[in-house]
């Protein structure tokens, strides 16, 4: 697999990365939080086997406006699917109580 | 008021590197043993959560990197409030008088004055998840219970 070099350097934020290689030209994408992500990503990237050059494309990303993650939840309690994964209540409460 | 510790932007980047470093599956596990021996509510609460939203082991790595970056602000998970059955029966009642939006509110409210890197992780890792909202639920419970731990602790202090 392609991604295993990603999957190696980065075994917790991997999956925030796409990678593609054609004609021994790798494209790194995705959005992460800090650079070193980006960096890591690159790094591994170099050393696999036919790729000549790396476009990193990776954006760090600035902090999510938390009016905006106010606006997520709120959206998200208006939608089935989204109430339909569980109940707060029943996590709170001990089993037998 | 909060009297949980605030997680600074160094210490995410620091934790975010910890699970990169060691891999997710070690930290959660290490995590997982601290939180058993000295917060065992807290984890049965998380770990029912997980169950419930589904794909546990993804969605318990969300609840051990919150716990972890409280943890690692506090010095030593020794210092953070430990969770009592008491509490939790509070919460629960909580959770009947305001419905759970409104306690989700409530507590990701205090989350964002209190603690706005903790809200950040809490945000940004719910989006990677199917079930955004059960997620973001899910840490405001934890975050909840922390919160009414501490301020109860306090009481008890003085």
């Amino acid at each position: 697999m392609i991604t295993e070099p990603l999957k190696t350097a980065l075994p917790y934020s991997h999956s925030l990365i796409d990678l593609t290689v054609s004609d021994g030209r790798a494209t790194l994408e995705g959005e992460v939080e800090w650079s070193y992500q980006k960096e890591r990503a690159e790094a591994a990237v170099r050393g696999l086997p036919g790729v000549r050059e790396v476009r990193n494309l990776i954006r760090v990303k600035p902090a999510v406006d938390p009016v905006e993650i106010r606006r997520r939840v709120q959206d998200a309690f208006s939608d089935a699917f989204s109430r339909s994964a569980g109940s707060v209540r029943a996590w709170a409460e001990r089993r037998g109580a | 008021m909060s009297s949980l510790p605030r997680v600074s932007e160094s210490t995410r980047e620091r934790i975010s590197r910890e699970f990169d470093n060691l891999g997710p599956e070690a930290c959660v596990e290490e995590i997982t043993v601290s939180m058993r021996r000295h917060n065992p509510e807290l984890l049965d609460m998380a770990l029912r959560c997980a169950v419930d939203i589904g794909d546990a082991d993804q969605i318990m790595m969300g609840f051990a990197m919150f716990y972890r970056l409280l943890a690692a602000e506090a010095a030593t998970d020794l210092a953070l409030p430990r969770v009592t059955p008491q509490t939790r029966g509070r919460i629960v009642q909580q959770i009947e008088q305001k419905g759970s939006e409104a306690f989700t509110h409530a507590a990701l409210e205090l989350m964002e004055r209190a603690n706005p890197e903790l809200l950040q992780m809490a945000h940004r890792f719910a989006t990677r998840q199917k079930h955004y909202l059960a997620m973001m639920q899910g840490l405001a419970l934890l975050y909840a219970c922390l919160v009414a731990q501490a301020a109860d602790d306090r009481t008890v202090l003085h």
